[in-house]
């Protein structure tokens, strides 16, 4: 009886935290161990669950030159910033220019509070976007349509299964060809960006796709593109259409 | 990078003039083990090692001294695509024909000739029983 209690408990915390599998693509989460996907799983566990706080005093707190906050505007992000995440990178409206969720923050920044934009990488830049990321959680990934978006997706699809670099490798050749398998010891995921800004274990840190990005680009030997180059954001715009419909689960802890 | 190519040069400076091929072998060894600078590991398991996890992209080479010639050895390092034109083996002594190469390697092969050389020594020791 109390073997059975057990194992029913098991079950239901391994369901608890069993990463969304969407038919045959498997999030980051999907291959990592259940230690791993428990910390994800549970916020007091999670270390990104700090970045989420300081967002969340962020978003409140007036800044610039105007002194607004955030929530002056948009007011409770649990309604307002409810599935955004799960849209971006978008053009911004009425133009052909495709942004990221960090430059749409940067940009609010710059014009509307009058304050200086966060770099990439920056703690607080970081901050707002894991706390804007995190109220979509749970959503499936929705990239908007448009003739923008269609060409950011073929150019991004054109880097993605580019030989590059002085060992000559695709993203595509790891990530679609062998994942699962080990590069050194290593498990390959299969690059579907569904948890970002993530922890990753290796950093110590919160960082962002792009991060991640450069870091593969760098890994491979190539030279890295800057931080919001086009092709960064057209591979990130690739990435998310490749990921559409996979549930978001931001802030996402990674080995 | 530099640190572990400056040691292995090092390495190569202080071998004594006897046993030199067993030597080179060694070097040989100590490039492939590195993950910066042989980058096979990267790929293939170590022959010289069984924990786990190891890489699984490629082959295990514990016996590749036994299947091939020092020459067919060389000679899937430098163009391993004439051997699978699919595989994601690099074409180690390559620096030409690439795309977007980091300004830290370009115009520069993975390996240098006689680093080349000395992994082909220690591979073509590798005979498993």
């Amino acid at each position: 009886m109390r073997a059975a209690v057990s194992l029913a408990m098991s079950l239901a915390f391994q369901l608890a935290v069993s990463p969304a599998v969407c038919g045959d693509r498997v999030p980051g989460s999907g291959f990592m161990g259940l230690e791993l996907q428990a910390m994800q799983a549970d916020p007091s566990s999670n270390p990104a669950s700090l970045w989420v706080a300081d967002g969340k005093t962020l978003w409140n707190t007036a800044a610039g030159i105007r002194q607004k906050s955030c929530a002056d505007c948009h007011g409770d992000a649990a309604v307002s910033m409810r599935g955004v995440a799960a849209r971006y990178p978008s053009p911004v409206k009425g133009t052909v220019r495709i942004i990221s969720l960090h430059q749409k923050i940067t940009e609010c920044q710059t014009f509307r509070q009058r304050a200086s934009p966060s770099e990439p990488e920056n703690h607080d830049g970081l901050a707002l976007e894991t706390y804007v990321g995190v109220q979509s959680s749970g959503m499936p990934i929705e990239p908007p349509h448009g003739v923008a978006m269609d060409r950011a997706i073929a150019t991004g699809r054109r880097i993605y299964f580019q030989r590059q670099g002085q060992l000559n490798l695709s993203c595509a050749q790891c990530h679609d060809q062998r994942a699962g398998q080990h590069l050194g010891g290593a498990i390959i995921p299969q690059a579907h960006p569904t948890g970002y800004p993530i922890y990753r274990l290796e950093w110590q840190t919160v960082g962002s796709l792009q991060r991640r990005l450069r870091g593969c680009i760098s890994g491979v030997r190539a030279q890295p593109p800057p931080f919001d180059a086009p092709s960064l954001i057209n591979l990130e715009v690739y990435l998310m259409y490749r990921a559409r419909g996979m549930l978001l689960d931001t802030p996402a802890v990674r080995p | 990078m530099f640190s572990a190519r400056l040691f292995l040069a090092l390495f190569a400076a202080a071998m004594p003039s006897i046993g030199v091929a067993q030597d080179n072998a060694d070097l040989g060894r100590a490039i492939f083990q590195d993950r910066q600078l042989g980058l096979c590991l990267l790929c293939h398991p170590d022959p010289a090692a069984s924990m786990s996890p190891q890489a699984d992209l490629a082959p295990p080479l514990n016996n590749i001294g036994a299947r091939l010639s020092a020459k067919d050895i060389k000679e899937h390092l430098t163009s391993p695509d004439k051997f699978n034109p699919q595989t994601i083996m690099p074409a180690y002594g390559r620096a030409q024909g690439l795309t977007n190469v980091s300004r830290r390697f370009v115009g520069r092969p993975i390996l240098a000739p006689n680093e080349l050389d000395a992994v082909v020594a220690y591979l073509s020791q590798l005979r498993a029983p």
